[in-house]
């Protein structure tokens, strides 16, 4: 069911409850706006359709480059990438104004001049066989992509432009001679911190990315779940030593503790955005540098990060559920299944031998499986009460 | 002409002028600036986002002095060092003319002016040297005290067509690159030659 009928199905009981309106049209209102809601593709399938567009057609062009790199003349390359630019340029331009009804062709158009941009890079170095740093390739792209951010005033240049900082950022660490070069980044410190320091960066553009904050969302509870787990079942850490990267995590951290509402989702309260990073982060914090297999600090840390791992997935239901975000409900409670089958593993894994006891796993599977989908059905029930 | 076209014309004309450019600068280089050839160990890769191409390997990227035909000299390479055990870091390096060749045949810090030796063309790279007391030679350590010098070029890839027949089997003898002198920086890749005949892909 769609989200906005959930919205409407809340007032219409309410104004039954309250003899605004009788039963039968309580009824045909209930109808009718179903109707309505059933009738429009949802925004998030359009917007896919676009992306998905706007990408099968820069995909098509570069391989039509590829497939007659041999034919085409050396200089007619950068310069049929030249014109088709500007055409792409134009038609997001163009559509906004001629289809004011399709906000998403202009969006789509906006994509693939973005994408079109970082193609025409790769275009000249492959023609003049360059072997710059391909950090320098991806500054390269958001620095042509920057301006069109205020020009065009469209969310895919900036969904374009948080690609081309995220992926600059992470060619930077993963480079030998760059300042912020890590040499072992084993803890979840960078994998959180670099999407949310891009996301914060593209939050402060003309026309900024609503989605983007609820997949940052979903980015940083699926790197928490998956160190916690991680860290819970193999109970170790391998080194961990950033050098000057600690820079790139700080910022981007600070980032998102000092301004929650601009990187992460508006489902999460500033306190749950907060508390999801805090204490994700907690179990690293103690152990510092490397696991020490005989510390008591190691230690705690390790039977921390059981506990803060099924912490963070009831913190993120619980703002979800407050909320009304069923995306968020629904990746709390898987978070919760992961943890509760992880932790059942864990345990007992070195027992499960013999068809008995490979039996009594499924069942409790089983059980866990519908206890879990039970409250999950109920949370969603009185998100929608 | 409203200001949103204006812009747009502007944000057009950055953009395709920046890339453009760039692209004109190596093109003047390609036509304008000396070339030589270098030896090649090429290995001719496929990746799905890079293609097909030849990792370039130039032969005097990575040398032991005194062996592997190396043309560098010892005394060069411990004048270069001045005293210093080892050296990682960029600096110059001198090529000169052996046979229809440029070998690597000298060095300099980037603060020093280049010898006055022989070396035709100077270019920059990223330079290691160290002394190395024993080499594997068929699969076995064997002593054979000397400096070893590996020197980055920024000769990593020579992008090929796709269908494109190449004269020789990669591990044959005899592929050399033709490079255009960017004094100050690194060579940049013009051209693949096959025992002494240029490749081309028409």
């Amino acid at each position: 069911m769609p989200r906005e009928m959930n919205v409407v199905l809340r007032h219409l009981r309410h104004w039954r409850a309250a003899g605004l309106v009788s039963a039968e049209q309580e009824d045909a209102l209930r109808r009718a706006s179903h109707e309505l809601a059933q009738s429009r593709t949802s925004g998030g399938v359009r917007a896919a359709v676009a992306i998905l567009g706007g990408g099968l057609v820069l995909a098509g062009l570069i391989l039509i480059i590829a497939e007659n790199w041999g034919a085409i003349p050396r200089l007619v390359k950068p310069a049929a990438w030249g014109v088709l630019h500007v055409g792409f340029l134009a038609a997001a331009h163009g559509a906004e104004r001629r289809f004011p009804g399709r906000p998403l062709l202009a969006e789509a158009f906006a994509l693939l001049a973005g994408g079109w941009l970082l193609a025409g890079i790769a275009l000249v170095s492959q023609i003049y066989h360059l072997a710059a740093r391909p950090p320098d390739g991806l500054w390269f792209w958001a620095a042509l992509v920057l301006p069109a951010a205020w020009v065009l005033k469209r969310r895919a240049t900036a969904a374009v432009l948080f690609a081309a900082l995220a992926a600059a950022l992470t060619a930077e660490l993963g480079t030998r001679d760059s300042w912020i070069h890590a040499t072992r980044a084993d803890g979840p410190w960078l994998w959180l911190a670099v999407p949310l320091l891009a996301g914060f960066a593209v939050a402060w553009l003309p026309r900024p990315v609503e989605l983007l904050r609820g997949w940052l969302g979903a980015w940083t509870l699926a790197v928490s779940q998956v160190f916690l787990l991680v860290l819970g079942a193999v109970q170790e850490l391998d080194r961990s030593d950033l050098g000057n990267a600690w820079a790139v995590a700080v910022a981007g951290l600070a980032a998102a503790f000092v301004f929650p509402a601009r990187v992460l989702p508006a489902t999460w309260d500033a306190l749950t955005g907060r508390l999801v990073l805090g204490l994700s982060l907690l179990p690293w914090v103690l152990m510092g540098r490397q696991y020490d297999a005989g510390g008591l600090l190691d230690l705690t840390a390790v039977g921390l990060a059981w506990i803060v791992q099924i912490g963070v997935a009831v913190l993120v239901i619980r703002a979800a559920a407050r909320a009304e975000s069923h995306v968020f409900v629904n990746l709390g409670y898987l978070a919760v299944l992961a943890g509760v089958v992880t932790r059942y593993f864990d345990f007992f894994g070195n027992y499960l031998e013999g068809g008995l006891a490979l039996t009594l796993t499924g069942a409790l599977l089983l059980f866990v499986v519908y206890a879990l989908e039970r409250a999950r059905r109920r949370t969603l029930a009185r998100e929608s009460a | 002409m409203s200001t949103a076209l204006r812009k747009l014309v502007a944000l057009a004309a950055f953009q395709v002028l920046v890339l453009l450019g760039w692209a004109a600068h190596h093109e003047r280089v390609r036509a304008t600036a000396p070339t030589f050839r270098l030896a090649l160990a090429p290995v001719d890769p496929y990746d799905v986002l890079r293609g097909r191409y030849f990792i370039l390997d130039p032969q005097d990227g990575n040398v032991k002095i005194g062996r592997d035909g190396a043309v560098l000299e010892a005394a060069e390479v411990e004048r270069f060092l001045r005293g210093e055990p080892a050296y990682n870091g960029p600096a110059q390096v001198g090529f000169c003319r052996v046979g229809e060749q440029e070998r690597l045949c000298a060095l300099a810090r980037m603060d020093a002016a280049p010898g006055a030796g022989p070396a035709r063309f100077w270019s920059r790279a990223r330079v290691t040297v160290f002394h190395e007391d024993t080499v594997w030679r068929d699969g076995q350590q064997v002593p054979e005290p000397g400096w070893r010098v590996q020197a980055d070029l920024g000769l990593e890839r020579f992008f090929l067509p796709n269908r494109a027949e190449l004269p020789g089997r990669e591990n044959e003898p005899g592929w050399e690159l033709e490079v255009c002198h960017r004094p100050g920086l690194t060579p940049l890749p013009k051209q693949l030659w096959f025992q002494g005949r240029p490749v081309t892909f028409d």
